[in-house]
Parts: structure tokens; sequence; C-alpha cells
């Protein structure tokens, strides 16, 4: 395959809360692992997992928004993690972001027009009326209407404030957009347009996405490469179809599972029982341990490697070569005795 | 700027004349600044000239309206010249203590750490002192003079501007629009004036407000004890001082600068509260109107209760026993132990074909909700919240509310007991019955019974309704404890059961955790378990898994299916997730525009959507394996719930749309029998022509 557009290469972040007043500085919270991905040229890949995993904080490093505190993030050859002023510009070109709350990310004293215009006359350099010219092409690409450059936020349902924070990320032309949970707070019948517009203009423009979501069916809708993380680490890694069709990490199943379907009422039985570990004392081994079905004596020892099985499909569990999808129902007990503390 | 801004700062400036006394306050204070800037040409004597034949003369003098004082200096003329030179002081003294004061706020808010930590200290540090002793300080220190008082009094104040406007922009600093900003490529010095200074903006004029007055009683405060202004100038502070020492002999050389003081800052507060109402979102959002503790019901319909009421309990008098209405009459004795009569069930002759042979009776149902109407009534609109809602929930039975955001699926819940809230919220029609006792319009101390007793509510986010202050062990308690007179120690004890009974590990240990210490999934149990506490009939349950990761979601679907099985609660699940409401109900609803459009059990509404809406937002929602098919979307948005269409509601975003749905409105209509608890019913007038 050709060279990855963008490279995301042993980003670690950890946020260290501050020190108490008296007694020692907490642990701090390891939101990011040690994740490496690549993101090819018309790619979209999509990242999911349950919330607290990492997924935006891996989002918010990519962009620079905030900076990993080890790693590299590589975009055309170059790394761009620790990238300040006018050269960080120069990367908010190229790769944007699209938030996912489509109102607090839209400054309600502003106009469209400003927050379109804002974008090319910062980092393109253009004038107002060139900006004005552009900002009518982009409300168009969203389906808006061009009368809508005079309105405020407020005055918008989310579904059309989304369309323009994807407009707003799309004013200068940029090659990969980072998506964090783009839809999550929509409605279904407007998730389904939002979806839509975010397909139509990755094939019309070009587009590279790193698509964030938390909906298993959403990115598999969407998405070609899948990434699953659970407690800042990458748990399995490959082309949608293999990753939903033929997981072979107990999560992932776990996660398939999960989702209710009017097909099957039984899916209501738990197929994963207590809570996500806290991410400032993850547990020893494997991150998945304390609530994987299959876990061994091994399993609390080392943790496991991602490994490939072939064809790209990437798994870190010791039993990946085998994978075994998880019992209908575990035991109750289990539920009440392996729950971990997750403080705040 | 643009055209919609206008009507925003319109609506505002209407608001603002809606107080009459910030109307009056204005009135005073543009009067008073008129007269003050005019000061140069109105034919007035020099104030500073002084004529002692003329001294302490009373008012009404001729040539001096208002009097002389001891130096027989005209005081209509020192007054208003005096009040020039107070406002002056006053305002510029506000306009430097919230520039710098906004500034070191903002600053430090944006910046954070040790600049934050810096600048704030240094706040402190001058709040410590009380701040006359303050200014004190700062004028013996700078020497006496009106400059040297304006200085003082605003350094004094800088402390309050830094104060809260740090405190508006540490919690929008954190707002993405400021991530955003920066990645489309602006600098800090534009994010800081650019997109934090506007939104700020109210909390600086509401500021202002609040400190103009008393700047300007400070000045003359200062200037009283002549360490302001200086002979011969005149300032309304230095005139109150120079009448002191006549105070017994000329009242009114005291008297009238301070009546000027009295009446500059009264004006100052009205126009201040006035500001303040327009600008203080928390104020606007009604704060002040203390909602009533139950739902406003429509003064008609309570009439209309009432006389039905009257009637039955008439006809009870006459034939015994009115069965037609199952209403028990106006008896509320019976509450207390469920009120089930024992079942001796009787179809009615007008009963609709039911599978579990015969539809039970009114009385029989833990809920019976029939024409239920709640509109939120604004200043301009009518809201039609929830429109014609109806179903029943027969004991033991699950029954799922589907519809997206702002159908209607939580007014209705809330409308069960009362807990929308009025203002704005009024229910217009309709009736909700527990075991046939009716609800709507009921008395408060019945809802108050009923509420948490026999019909509890779960919520989305147990976050906002669980007391960040107590242990989560207290609130379970506290929850027992509000209906059952039991002792601290047997209600702590049920506490504990009670988490046993939602699984929540290790409860002995997690009962005095609070709110904040325990994960969403643990949190929304013990929302489940405070819903538990008196044994309900009834459980209402909001969206209770839509905040929660689908691992944690499956176990709390699961609990509640458990709970239902074993203790034989009757469940409303309320979800915009037809996959999640098919996992725990039997029946579903699915609302529109706060209208029932479609009801039927699972099965059929997942095998054969009848209604348009129904089956296209099923298609639209993905599904695992559904791989990068197209979405065929529903175009456009629901309507606005004020303006509704005089037909189908869904009208404008059918694709089977014709001219006789937007005619008249669509009723819904009885499509086919035999589903469970209820008819098969769908809103559409195409209904027929669906063969899947
Ligand atoms: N306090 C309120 N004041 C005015 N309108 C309200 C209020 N609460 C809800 N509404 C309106 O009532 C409609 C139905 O709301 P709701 O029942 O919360 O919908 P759902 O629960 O289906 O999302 C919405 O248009 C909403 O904006
Ligand atoms: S390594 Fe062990 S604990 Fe981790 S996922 Fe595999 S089986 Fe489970
Ligand atoms: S009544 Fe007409 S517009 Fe309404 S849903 Fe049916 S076909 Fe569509
Ligand atoms: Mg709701």
């Amino acid at each position: 395959m050709s060279e990855p557009v963008l490279s995301i290469r042993g980003v670690r972040k950890y946020f260290s809360e501050r020190r108490r007043l008296f007694g020692s500085t907490p642990p701090p919270i390891q939101a990011v692992q040690n994740i490496n991905l690549d993101l090819y040229s018309g790619d979209s890949l999509g990242v999911v997992g349950e919330s607290g995993c990492g997924k935006s904080t891996l989002a918010r490093t990519i962009v620079g928004i905030i900076p990993p505190t080890s790693g590299e993030i590589v975009y055309r050859g170059s790394d761009i993690a620790s990238l300040k002023g006018r050269e960080r510009r120069e990367i908010y070109k190229h790769i944007q972001f699209v938030f996912q709350d489509p109102t607090s990310s839209l400054n309600p004293r502003k106009t469209v027009r400003e927050i379109l215009s804002a974008p090319m006359i910062e980092l393109l350099g253009l004038d107002k009326r060139e900006a004005e010219r552009r900002a009518q092409a982009l409300m168009d690409k969203v389906n808006m209407r061009p009368e809508f450059l005079d309105r405020h936020p407020h005055e918008f349902s989310g579904g059309q404030a989304q369309r323009i924070g994807i407009a707003r990320a799309l004013a200068t032309n940029p090659e990969v957009l980072i998506l964090d949970e783009p839809v999550s707070a929509l409605d279904v019948s407007i998730q389904a347009q939002i979806l839509q517009l975010l397909k139509s203009l990755k094939s019309d423009l070009g587009l590279t996405y790193l698509f964030i979501s938390h909906d298993l069916a959403v990115v598999d809708n969407l998405c070609d490469r899948v990434a699953v993380m659970y407690l800042g680490s990458v748990m399995e890694e490959g082309s949608a179809h293999r990753i939903f069709d033929n997981p072979r990490h107990p999560y992932t199943n776990v996660l398939l599972a999960s989702i209710p379907h009017p097909d099957q009422h039984e899916t209501t039985s738990i197929r994963l029982s207590g809570d996500l570990p806290n991410p400032a004392d993850p547990p020893p081994g494997c991150p998945f341990q304390p609530r994987c079905y299959r876990a061994t004596a091994q399993c609390s020892q080392s943790k496991p490697a991602l490994i490939d099985y072939g064809s790209g499909h990437k798994a870190a569990c010791f039993y990946a070569d085998a994978p075994e999808p998880p019992p209908a129902a575990p035991l109750e007990s289990q539920a009440v005795a392996e729950t971990a503390d997750v403080s705040g | 700027m643009s055209g919609s801004v206008r009507p925003r700062f319109g609506a505002g400036l209407r608001r603002f004349f809606y107080n009459r006394l910030a109307v009056v306050g204005l009135g005073i204070l543009i009067a008073i600044a008129a007269v003050s800037l005019l000061a140069p040409i109105l034919p007035l004597a020099h104030p500073n000239i002084t004529d002692l034949a003329m001294r302490i003369m009373p008012p009404g003098t001729e040539g001096h309206v208002l009097g002389t004082d001891q130096l027989g200096r005209d005081i209509l003329s020192r007054l208003i010249w005096g009040t020039r030179i107070s406002l002056a002081v006053g305002l510029s003294a506000t306009a430097i203590a919230a520039i710098i004061g906004s500034l070191i706020g903002i600053v430090s808010a944006f910046y954070g750490g040790v600049i934050d930590n810096t600048l704030m200290r240094g706040i402190d540090m001058l709040m410590a002192f009380p701040y006359i002793l303050l200014a004190l300080a700062i004028v013996a220190v700078l020497g006496p003079g009106l400059f040297n008082a304006l200085i003082a009094i605003s350094v004094v104040n800088i402390p309050f501007f830094a104060r809260n406007v740090r405190g508006a922009t540490v919690s929008l600093v954190r707002l993405e629009y400021i991530d955003a900003a920066r990645l489309s490529g602006k600098n800090n010095f534009k994010i800081l004036f650019g997109e934090l200074l506007p939104n700020v903006m109210p909390v600086i004029v509401i500021t202002i407000s609040t400190t103009v007055g008393w700047m300007i009683l400070e000045t003359a405060g200062l200037s009283f004890l002549g360490l302001g202004a200086q002979p011969p100038t005149p300032d309304l502070g230095s005139m109150l001082g120079d009448g002191r020492s006549v105070i017994l002999t000329a009242p009114h050389v005291a008297t009238l600068p301070g009546l000027v003081i009295l009446v500059l800052v009264i004006g100052i507060n009205l126009v201040g509260d006035g500001l303040r109402d327009v600008l203080d979102p928390y104020l606007r959002a009604g704060a002040l109107v203390s909602p009533r503790p139950a739902t406003e019901v429509d003064a008609k319909l309570l009439a209309r209760k009432r006389a039905e009421k009257a009637d039955d309990r008439r006809a009870g008098e006459s034939e015994d026993g009115n069965r037609k209405t199952g209403a028990p009459g106006g008896a509320q004795s019976d509450g207390g132990d469920s009120g089930q009569p024992d079942g001796d069930a009787q179809s009615d002759g007008d009963g609709s074909g039911h599978s579990d042979g015969g539809a039970p009776h009114i009385s029989e149902l833990p809920l019976s909700v029939r024409n239920l109407r709640t509109w939120f009534w604004q200043r301009d609109a009518q809201i039609h919240a929830a429109d014609d809602v109806s179903f029943d929930l027969p004991k033991g039975r699950a029954l799922g509310i589907m519809g997206e955001s702002g159908s209607g699926k939580s007014v209705t819940a809330l409308s069960v007991l009362g807990l929308v809230p009025t203002p704005p919220g009024r229910i217009m029609d309709g009736s909700v019955a527990y075991y046939g006792e009716e609800l709507v319009g009921a008395p408060l101390e019945k809802l108050r019974f009923y509420r948490g007793n026999r019909i509890a509510y779960i919520f989305q986010n147990p976050m906002t309704s669980l007391n960040p202050l107590f242990s989560v062990g207290e609130q379970i308690a506290e929850a027992v404890r509000r209906h059952q007179p039991v002792t601290g120690e047997e209600a702590r004890a049920k506490a504990g059961e009670l988490m046993d009974m939602v699984q929540i590990p290790d409860a002995r240990r997690r009962i005095n955790d609070y709110p904040h210490q325990l994960s969403g999934g643990m949190r929304q149990r013990i929302g489940i378990a405070i819903a538990l506490a008196n044994d309900p009939d009834v459980i209402i349950a909001d969206e209770p898994t839509t905040a929660l990761d689908v691992t944690i979601q499956a176990q709390i679907l699961r609990l509640l299916e458990d709970l239902r099985e074993r203790y034989g609660v009757s469940l409303v699940f309320i979800s915009h997730d037809f996959g999640v409401v098919s996992a725990v109900c039997e029946r579903i609803v699915v609302m529109y525009a706060g209208e029932i459009v479609e009801s039927g059990s699972v099965e059929e509404i997942y095998r054969r959507p009848l209604h348009p809406y129904t089956r296209r937002l099923m298609a639209c929602v993905p599904k695992v394996g559904s791989r990068g098919a197209e979405m065929d979307a529903i175009p456009g948005l629901p309507p606005a719930l004020d303006r509704l269409p005089a037909g189908c509601r869904f009208a404008d975003r059918c694709d089977m749309a014709i001219e006789a749905c937007t005619s008249a409105p669509v009723p819904l209509e009885e499509h086919a029998n035999g589903s469970p608890f209820g008819a098969r019913e769908v809103r559409c007038i195409r209904a027929k022509e669906v063969t899947v």
C-alpha cells in the first residue's frame, strides 16, 4: 500500500491531576496508551469504544487541541505533534475537526457567515468578499440555504447546526477530517441525514475520515476500517466486515452482543459484567481481563500485543487465533463480585 | 450588523420596557443626565461665586430658587454642577474598574495555571480589606483630590469585576467553540476579544449595573470626608459635608444634595434591575417564577371534571355502583393498598376485541391515559407538546413509548402525576387514571401521595435527580421514609436491601458513597432503587439508558426486566431507540410531533410498520452488517409544535402524502385487533394500502 496520509505512532496521553494540598500527587489518568494507527488517503477509519475509553482524547491529540504526552503524529511524512503558532495553523488547513455537540461548538454571538469566514480569512488569507462567496458555496455543499448565513446558531436545530459545523471544517478544503461523535447528539432521522451528507461529501471531495463513535452500527455503515478501543488501547483493528462479522477479540464480541435488537429478545441478557476500570489505575495484564469471559491466569500477568492475524486484521488477545462468542449470560455472581471502582 | 440580531435585541428591549419600575428609573436618569449635561448653557448663577450678603437664604428666595449656602453660593447651580462632577467621577471610576477588572478576570480564566493563580491571589488581597478602609488608605497615600478619589474607588471595585468575569469566563473557556475558533486559525488575542468577550459582556453589564450606584455613593463619601472634591469645586458629597455644619439652622443646605444622591442612586438601581432581568439567563429562564407544585389543569376541564364527579356521586347514590365510568366516585381513601378492586372483570359492550379475553375494566388498570392534551403556554405561542395521547397499562406489563426528541414522550410521562412545570405547562384535556382513580385535577395531597409511592419515575440522567450532598444510602432511605412510617434505622436497612435488589455490588460499603463516586451505570441503579423504595405499582422510566454505554445499558435493561417479572411492576418505558424498547416492552406506541401515530405489539410494528413515519424511521437506523448501505433519510424536520399544520403532522416529510392528508386532522384509527393490551392503531389515511 502507499504511504499513509496520517500516522499515529505510539501516542500516549496522560492527564495528571493537580497535587493535593497534603499528600502525594494522585496517579495520572492514562487516557490514551500507546496507540498506533495509519490513515490512508480516501480511507474512512472508525474508532469505536465506550465512553471514557479515550476516543475523544485521541481525536483531540491528533488535531493538536491537546498535546500528546509522548508519541508522534505524522502527517505526510513529518511529525506535527508539537507544532505551534504559524506551523500549527498551516496544519489546520489540511486536518480539520467536527465536534460532537453542534450547539456548543458554534459561538452563539457569531453569525454563520462569521463562523464560516473565519478559517478562510485566518488560514487561507482570503479577503472578506472572497470568503463570503465561498461561504455561500459551502452552505450549498452541506445542503443549507445561503440566506442562513445571516443567522445565529440558536436559530438552528441540532442537525442544521451540525451541518454548519461540517461546513466550518470544510472551509479550507482540508484533506483529512477528524469527526468526534458527529451524529451522537442527533435524533435518529437527523442522524441518517448527516451520515448521508458525510458519505456524499467524502466521495465528492475525496476526503479522508477518522470517525469516532460509540455506535457500532453507525461505524459499520460509514467506515471501511475499524479500530476498537478499550481503556486507552486498541483491542482490535481491521476491515469493517472482518471486525463485525468475524470478531477476534472478546471485547468486540461483547460490544456486538450488547446491542439490543428486535429480532433477538434474549439480547437483554448481560454479556458483560461490571464497570469500566479506573483509567488512573488500570488492571495488570490485559486491560479487559477483569471483565473478560475468557480470561485466564496468563491474562493478568502480561499484556497481549496487537498482533496481525492476516489481511490487516489485528487483535490484542492471547486467544485471538481461536475466537469464541460470549456466553448468553455470565454468572450473576460475577457481576456482583468484579465491578471495579470508577470515581469521578 | 445582520438582520437577525435585531429581533433578539428588540425582544430584550421589549422585556425591559415591560418592567415599569425600570422605565421610571430610566426616566429619572435621563432627566438628571440631561440637566447636568446642559449645565454650561442653562441660565444658572456661577456655582462658585460667593456672596456673603446672601448667606444661607431659604429656598424660594428671589434669584436663588433653592436658596444659598453659608457662603452665599446658589444651591441650584451648585447642585447641577455638583451632580455633573459626581456623575463624571462615578462613571469614570466604573469604566476604569470595569475595564481593568474584566480584563483581569477574562485573562485569568483563559490562561489558567500560574497566571490565574497570581492574578487571583492579588485580587484576594485587595478583597481582604474592608473596601472603604482601602479607599481611605489609597487617598491617604496619594493625597486628597477628585482624581485620586477616582483612582481609589476604581481600585477598590476592580475585584468585583475580576471575580464575576472570571467566574463567567471559566465556564465558557471549556466550550467547544473556543477549540473551534483555534482550529479556524484564530490566535489567543482574537479568541479572547472576538469570541469570549462578546459572551461575557452581559455579565460585565450586570456587574456595572450593580456597582455604579455604589461607586457614586463612594465618591460622595470620600468628598464628604473632604478627601475628594476640594473647595470650591461642588460635588454632591462635598456639598453634603458643607451643609453638615448648618444642619440645625439651615437643613436645606445638606438635605438637597442628599435628596439628589438618593434619587440618582434609586434611578440607577431601578435601571440596573431592569437590565439584569433582560440579560441574566438564569432570571430569564423564569427562575423567579416559582413553579407550582403540580401542573395546572385548564379551568374548563377542571370544572367539567368536578361536574362529572358530582354526577357520578349522585348516580352512584341512586343506582348503587356506577360501573360505566369506573372511578369510585370522589373516594380517595383506598390509595394505600393499591386500591385494586377484587376482579370481577366485566367487558363493556363496546369492548373492541382484545387478545387477553376482553378489555380489562379501567378500575383494574394501574395506569390508563385517555385523550391527554398538555400544552405549554408561552407569551406568544402555544406549544402542543402532547395532543390526544391515550394508552392503557395492565398490571405487570410493559408499554414502550418511542419517538424522537420533542415528540412529547417526556411531557406525556410527566403529565401522569402533574409533574410538568407550570408555568408554562397546562393540562388542557383528558384523564389519567390509576386503578380508576382520576389523577388529572386531583388535589395536591393526593398527587403527592401517589408520587414515588404508587407511581415512580426513573430519569435519563440520575445525576440531576440525585442530590450531590447526600450519600446514596441516605437518599434511598429518605425515599422510603417519605411514604412509610419507619424509623431511620429501618429505612437504612431497607436502603441496603434495595441496593442489593438492583444488584449494586458490595452494597454495604457503597451505601455511604456520594453520587459523584459512582459510575453512570451505578448511579442509574440508585435511581432505580429509589423508584422501587415504596413497592410502586407503576414505574415510568424516561430514557433510563440513553446516557449509558451499550454494555451497561444491557445490564440495566436486564435488571428492569427482572424486576418486572419478579415483582409484577407495570412499566412505561420511554426511548428513542426501537431496539431498546423492544428489549423490554410488549406493546409500543410511536409518537411524532405530540401525537401517537401508531401502536401495536413490538412484533407487529417491527415486522409491518403501518405509518410512513415509523417505516422510514426504522429504515434509516443503521444496523450492524448493513455495510455502506445507502440510507434513505427522512428529509426535513418535524413541525414546530406551535405552528402545526391542519392535517397530518408528518405530511411535509411524507413520500405518500396526497391532498386529503393536509386538509383535515387525521384520526388515530384501529387497524386490526389482537394486539397485547390494546388494539393495533395507526394515524394515517393511507395505512390500509400498506402491504408487506
Ligand atoms: N418547560 C417547557 N417549556 C416550554 N416548552 C417545553 C417545556 N418542556 C418541554 N417543552 C416542549 O414540549 C415538546 C415535547 O417535549 P418532550 O415531551 O420533552 O419531548 P420528548 O420527551 O419526546 O423528547 C417540545 O417541543 C419541547 O420543546
Ligand atoms: S487476553 Fe485474556 S483477558 Fe484479554 S481479552 Fe484475551 S482472553 Fe480476555
Ligand atoms: S396521512 Fe398522508 S401524509 Fe400523513 S402519514 Fe399518511 S400518507 Fe403520509
Ligand atoms: Mg424526553
